[in-house]
């Protein structure tokens, strides 16, 4: 659709054009001017003054051309229509007064006609610019008004499409949020849930470890209990067993019971409730150990004895010691007796016969073979001989020569003497010296002045000492 | 009902020896100990033994005199006595049974042999 506007000013200047070609006389042309004009804007109020004045100036043409001096055509213009007016009244020579009066007046009226026209025209120009310019404030106004309205519309659109995309960002941002608020509770749900899911695990160790305790303790009270029982049980056990020893110990103290004796024993074995296997081990306990004090009895007195085999034949027929029971335990049994009666062999060494007529033979009487020397070198001569259980050794410093500490330094580079004990028979005053000299404990030390009580205590404590040490190696 | 078997013997060893033998033989004894003849004549007064053994070297009273005193009292004439001692020469075994022993036993003693003879003469 076209700009009213614009055709309203092109139809202006098609008129204007239109204009121009009437002052030349250009009638067709203007003609032309003013049909564009019309078609342009066919309700242009001037199209219709101009076919007019282009209609009165073809008539002023061809009423100039009808008379042979005519003026060319009447000149709607004042200045145009004054001068065809006075050239027509100059060069109307031939013509008469009377026709140049009235073709004067006719100029004049035309020329009165034309200025009338124009004044109208003017008027009329003047009204339509008028017109113009209101239609044209109007149309500014009424354009105004629509640019404003639509500048208010599109305002409005904008300002709806504002709100319109304002709520859409709202909505998104809601949107938005509320997702944002839902991923963020899904994840604090998640979260939580796998917080509760630890605090639930936690909570069943908890409860596990818990449970775990109590089982631990009730396992311990009930292996309490069990040990409870089972020592009253041994207890009992044990309390029968003693009193089934003693009965056994009693029937057996003299050899195999009688029958009358047996039948007691049987007795109370029921009585006691105790199993077969256990009587019959402790029996042979009972009866190994009164059988190995019978033969200890008869080996103290195997002088009064014509034959300690036959005597210890006998003990076996009355003990009922069978052949392997015999060979188990009477070989043991002597052993010890041996054993407890012979103490090893003692090496005494001293320069001094006094304190060996004193100790020597005390310590025989106690059982040592008392082998003598009186230096050091007699003694380093004899020890590998003899192979001693025990060392008595003086430590001879005011004698010259090798002293017993020397002897106690050789004594210790020999292994094979590491589990012999070594005592040194001091002077009083080097008591102070040795006790500074860290002895090892296999050896000791005693003055001298000691009695032989004392000394035979140091001596029994330092071969108790080995016989524990080389049990604990075993 | 068990027999009564009287030791008179001095030394504290064979004493203890006889009565060690005697607990083991489980023969029904009751063995009664004094260590010289006098105790020994006192003890077949205050219980009538059913047998003696008799040491013949001891202090106080010997075994002689104490088997002669024995045998001399009717009362008790008839209980045998087995001289017990180390004496083992033939006089020593022929003066023995002159006095009226039953059975001469030699020490050191062999305690089977010892039981059998005890086991002979009491007959249990």
């Amino acid at each position: 659709m076209k700009d009213p506007e614009k055709m309203k000013m092109l139809a202006k200047e098609h008129l204007l054009a239109s204009d121009r070609y009437l002052k030349k006389n250009l009638f067709d042309s203007a003609r032309q001017e003013i049909q564009d004009a019309k078609k342009v804007d066919p309700a242009n109020p001037y199209i219709s003054a101009c076919e007019d004045r282009l209609r009165l100036f073809e008539e002023a043409y061809v009423g100039q051309s009808s008379h042979a001096q005519a003026p060319k055509a009447p000149q709607p213009h004042l200045t145009i229509n004054l001068k065809p007016a006075v050239s027509q009244s100059e060069t109307a020579q031939p013509a008469s007064k009377e026709e140049l009066l009235t073709t004067t007046v006719l100029n004049l009226k035309a020329a009165s006609q034309s200025e009338t026209a124009q004044s109208a025209i003017k008027e009329e120009l003047l009204t339509t610019t008028v017109i113009n310019l209101k239609a044209a404030a109007s149309q500014s106004e009424t354009a105004q008004a629509a640019i404003k309205e639509e500048l208010l519309t599109k305002t409005v659109i904008n300002l709806k499409a504002a709100v319109s995309q304002s709520e859409s960002a709202q909505s998104a941002l809601k949107k938005e949020l509320l997702e944002t608020t839902i991923l963020n509770l899904k994840a604090a749900a998640s979260q939580s849930e796998t917080a509760q899911s630890a605090i639930k695990e936690e909570l069943l160790t908890a409860t596990i470890n818990e449970m775990r305790r109590q089982i631990d303790e009730l396992s311990c009270a009930l292996e309490i209990e069990r040990k409870a029982r089972e020592e009253i049980v041994n207890q009992q056990l044990e309390a029968s067993v003693r009193q089934l020893r003693a009965v056994l110990e009693k029937a057996w103290q003299y050899g195999e019971p009688k029958s009358d004796e047996a039948e007691e024993i049987q007795k109370l074995v029921r009585i006691l409730n105790i199993s077969p296997e256990v009587e019959a081990s402790i029996t042979r306990e009972v009866k190994l150990m009164m059988y190995g004090k019978a033969v200890k009895e008869v080996i103290a007195k195997r002088k009064l004895l014509r034959s300690s085999s036959s005597t210890l034949e006998w003990l076996r027929k009355i003990y009922q010691i069978s052949i392997n029971e015999y060979l188990e335990y009477e070989s043991h049994f002597l052993m010890e007796l041996v054993t407890s009666q012979f103490r090893g062999t003692m090496l005494f060494v001293s320069p001094d016969e006094n304190l060996q007529g004193e100790f020597v033979p005390r310590f025989k009487e106690v059982g040592f073979a008392v082998a003598s020397a009186s230096s050091i070198e007699d003694a380093l001569d004899k020890v590998e001989k003899l192979n001693p259980a025990i060392v008595v050794c003086d430590t001879m410093s005011e004698m010259g020569g090798l002293s017993g500490f020397k002897f106690l330094h050789f004594w210790r580079t020999r292994p094979k003497f590491e589990t012999v004990p070594f005592i040194l028979l001091c002077e009083p005053f080097e008591e102070n010296q040795i006790r500074a000299s860290e002895l090892k404990n296999a050896e000791g030390f005693i003055s001298k002045t000691c009695e032989f009580d004392e000394i035979n205590i140091l001596v029994n404590e330092k071969l108790q000492y080995i016989r524990e040490y080389i049990g604990s190696l075993k | 009902m068990g027999k009564v078997v009287l030791l008179v013997d001095d030394d504290e060893g064979n004493c203890g020896l006889v009565q060690f033998v005697v607990a083991r033989s489980r023969l029904d004894i009751e063995l009664m100990v004094a260590v010289n003849g006098q105790e020994g004549v006192d003890a077949v007064k205050k219980k009538r033994p059913d047998l003696i053994l008799m040491d013949m070297q001891m202090p106080v009273m010997d075994g002689y005199t104490a088997v002669s005193v024995i045998k001399g009292d009717p009362l008790y004439y008839s209980i045998p006595i087995i001289a017990f001692t180390a004496q083992a020469r033939p006089e020593d075994i022929a003066r023995t049974r002159a006095l009226g022993c039953a059975e001469h036993y030699t020490k050191p003693m062999d305690p089977e042999e010892l039981l059998n003879t005890i086991q002979k003469y009491i007959g249990s």
